[in-house]
């Protein structure tokens, strides 16, 4: 039989993508974000270094116990696992960068101005998705699906040896930290939290990232000390993108 | 975690073209739409008569044998195969909108009003187009050709699950394809992209006659009801583009 051209919706959204990020990289939306990434990690250093802190006695003391918890306490109509189910399918970056480009192509119809924020929002997405790349193969830990040993950080040795480094596309059993879902999330929301003076839609828009946090630990993708540190990370890049680009949304 | 979501990307596509359509009404898109059409019906009126008799030739003559040829041979041969694939693709709604939009937004983003204009007037004549197709298939009630080879089964009344649930006289595909496509063909400067543009539908009239879809006669209406509506469109905003 002869084929048939199988073809998604989908496509259409990433040309559209790939066409705001020529965009944004003519209006300069990137011009001296690694820079002004470095400073804002200087600037944030007592945070940092108390979140340190806390992963590291999380590792030592609650991942190992929180992954067993969940793995033993799974209830299939639970409400938590409807919370997972929202949280890993948003963070999905196929979902996430969709819905995220439509809400911003009604803004652009509605109004030209209106659409920088989530111009913005992509931008500071699009960081977090490269950042978490490069953590990853920097910090090589292994997921908790595979052994429930919290300890294997800078696995560098084992992953050469059972041939997974730097497979991420195929095999991304040693790419645990950061988390990937939370990281993308968090760039993407909190450039909004940070942007809308409401208080309610504020806490909603921190909380939101939450729940992917939780939803990747609780289907053993994460250890709790990963999508902490992927929300660190993303509020840093937000808040860094956000400063950095806050002058053209006037 | 059990299931993945499996939400449809196109659909939030659509919600797009209904946004952007309201906003092209609110500006006024269909003011004068009748008076052009009288004027387009006039000034073609020869043209529109010598093809509705050719079309009545086709559907007395080549109807029966075009679908005979295609059931028969020549079917599996991967020359006849892409293109008519091709042009389905581009006489779906779904896909074709999409990429309209899409062409529309980019533009919009990169602030090409020029651009961005024409071709949300070929969407609204391809919407246009697409809407009046189904009122005429509603008038004309003819017979798909897999169901029962007939060519002049028209009026017919028991609709039923054979027939795909719908009609055949005028391809719904080939009008849409062709309303938006000589749109985009009336608008364009550029030579090579004009003589491309008028291409692409009888691309995607061949593909609906290959797959057995629709007879010739059907196909070569709609490629007639999209020339009229574009030139329609076109008359009413031509001083916009």
């Amino acid at each position: 039989m002869l084929p048939i051209w199988e073809f998604d919706g989908v496509y259409f959204m990433y040309i559209l993508m790939f066409f705001i990020f020529v965009y944004m990289i003519k209006n300069a939306y990137f011009k001296g974000s690694i820079r002004a990434f470095f400073i804002e990690v200087i600037k944030q250093k007592k945070l940092i270094l108390i979140v340190f802190v806390i992963i590291a006695l999380i590792i030592f003391t609650l991942d190992k116990s929180v992954s067993i918890y969940f793995k033993n306490n799974f209830i299939e109509d639970g409400i938590l696992n409807k919370i997972a189910t929202f949280g890993n399918n948003l963070g999905n970056g196929k979902y996430l960068y969709s819905f995220l480009i439509f809400f911003g192509m009604i803004a652009l119809i509605i109004n030209e101005k209106s659409a920088r924020i989530f111009y913005i929002s992509f931008a500071s997405g699009i960081f977090t998705g490269v950042l978490n790349q490069i953590l990853k193969i920097l910090i090589v830990r292994q997921r908790p699906y595979e052994s429930y040993n919290p300890f294997l950080i800078f696995a560098h040795k084992k992953a050469i040896l059972e041939g997974k480094y730097i497979t991420h596309i195929y095999d991304s059993t040693y790419y645990s930290m950061p988390s990937g879902h939370t990281i993308t999330l968090t760039g993407i929301f909190l450039v909004f939290a940070l942007h809308i003076k409401n208080k309610f839609l504020k806490a909603i828009f921190f909380l939101i990232p939450l729940t992917t946090a939780f939803g990747r630990v609780y289907v053993q993708k994460h250890w709790l000390s990963d999508v902490i540190f992927a929300y660190l990370i993303g509020y840093i890049v937000a808040k860094t993108i956000y400063n950095l680009n806050k002058n053209k949304l006037r | 975690m059990k299931e993945e979501w499996s939400f449809e990307i196109v659909k939030l596509f659509k919600v797009l073209l209904f946004i952007i359509f309201i906003k092209e009404i609110r500006v006024g898109y269909f003011k004068g739409f009748w008076s052009s059409l009288k004027s387009v019906l006039k000034e073609y009126k020869w043209i529109i008569f010598f093809y509705l008799a050719a079309v009545l030739l086709i559907m007395k003559f080549i109807d029966e044998p075009v679908v005979n040829f295609w059931q028969t041979k020549y079917f599996q041969k991967k020359y006849f195969y892409y293109p008519g694939i091709t042009g389905n693709l581009l006489g779906n709604g779904e896909y074709l909108y999409s990429g309209l939009i899409v062409v529309i937004l980019i533009a919009k983003i990169f602030k090409k009003n020029d651009l961005s204009k024409r071709f949300s007037l070929a969407m609204v004549t391809s919407v246009i187009g697409g809407l009046t197709n189904s009122f005429f298939k509603a008038v004309f009630k003819r017979v798909r050709p897999p169901v029962y080879n007939i060519p002049h089964a028209f009026n017919f009344k028991n609709i039923t699950d054979k027939l795909d649930g719908d009609y055949s006289m005028p391809s719904g595909h080939a009008s849409v394809a062709a309303a938006a496509f000589f749109t985009l063909a009336i608008t364009e400067k550029n030579k090579f992209l004009k003589i491309i543009y008028c291409i692409l539908p009888f691309i995607t009239a061949y593909a609906r006659v290959y797959f057995t879809k629709h007879w010739t006669s059907d196909v070569s209406l709609s490629i007639l009801l999209g020339f009229i509506f574009s030139n329609v469109v076109y008359r009413t905003h031509r001083k916009k583009v």
